[in-house]
């Protein structure tokens, strides 16, 4: 009786385990997806970008536009370069969807003007078969 | 010992009659009639789920914006899970605590849903939409429009919101 408690005690501890293991490995992986969204995109790699979006996406700009994934990626194609730095980036797994928030410092010229933005963003992923995919994709703009 | 066969339809030598044919032809098109009625039934099914959730989404995105103009906490409580996600129009984070306790403490104000779209991916729905937003603030009328996106997923049987983000910058 008492070793059959036991062996119920440690299955539920490695359900526990498992569990916290497989969570903290989604948002170790999202987290990484991100830091190379931000790298391809200051290299304008469409073909990287194009793999970690999905075909639906919905993604909201700092400047406020709402465009379809074919829009952002013509979008960084045609882009002045910007230098992106990211921080304070939060990961939360809910099963097979991720969320992820962060500051975003975004530093370029435009029409010949410097300009120095920083915004909040929130993007949700979801696990697609092996891969996760971007779905959503909101940047507020932060007043400082 | 050795034996021979002599069914009806297929001759000594072992070529098929019209017969047979004639069956072989059949159970084809019995199959193939059986594959796409499944197929149809499978694509309708999933779209009438998605729909279901859809509009399922959409009646807890009312809920959602009712609860935040009458200051609604349980109400909010519900439909918030424990881990959410909240960023405000000004850039600003919340925990569900936080965010809670500033609705607790806010004035009232006027919100109305202006647009709303939702998208069904498996267990987790995306609303993005525009609302309009009026109430005091520094004793002060004030207005905004803002686009949102928010989050909901299914856990334990019910769809709980898990990241809300806004912005009152929209072009």
């Amino acid at each position: 009786m008492k070793a059959a408690r036991r062996v119920v005690i440690l299955l539920c501890l490695l359900v526990v385990h498992g569990n916290a293991q497989s969570r903290a490995e989604a948002e170790s992986r999202v987290l990484a997806l991100e830091r190379l969204w931000g790298e391809a995109a200051q290299m304008r790699d469409i073909r990287a970008l194009a793999s970690i979006f999905d075909e639906s996406l919905i993604y909201v700009h700092i400047d406020g536009r709402l465009m379809t994934k074919a829009e952002v990626l013509t979008d960084t194609k045609a882009l002045d370069p910007v230098d992106i730095v990211v921080d304070s980036s939060v990961a939360r797994a809910h099963g097979r969807v991720v969320v992820v928030t962060g500051i975003l410092h975004l530093k370029g010229v435009e029409a010949g003007k410097p300009y120095l933005r920083y915004g909040r963003y929130l993007d949700t992923w979801i696990l697609s078969g092996d891969h996760w995919l971007c779905v959503s994709s909101m940047t507020t703009p932060i007043k400082k | 010992m050795r034996f021979q066969y002599d069914y009806s339809h297929k001759k000594i030598d072992g070529t098929v009659t019209d017969r047979s044919r004639c069956a072989v032809t059949s159970l084809c098109i019995v199959l193939l009639i059986f594959g796409c009625v499944t197929f149809l039934t499978g694509a309708s099914g999933e779209s009438e789920r998605d729909s279901d959730v859809a509009s399922k989404v959409r009646s807890l995105e009312g809920l959602k914006f009712e609860a935040q103009k009458e200051r609604n906490l349980a109400a909010l409580d519900a439909l918030f899970d424990d881990g959410l996600m909240w960023v405000d129009a000004n850039g600003n984070l919340s925990t569900k605590a936080g965010y809670m306790e500033r609705i607790h403490q806010s004035a009232s104000s006027q919100l109305r849903i202006e647009s709303m779209t939702v998208r069904v991916f498996d267990q987790m729905a995306i609303v993005v939409g525009i609302y309009d937003e009026g109430g005091i603030r520094n004793n002060r009328p004030s207005r905004q429009r803002c686009r949102f996106i928010d989050t909901w997923t299914l856990k334990r049987d019910k769809w709980v919101l898990i990241a809300a983000t806004a912005t009152s910058t929209i072009t």
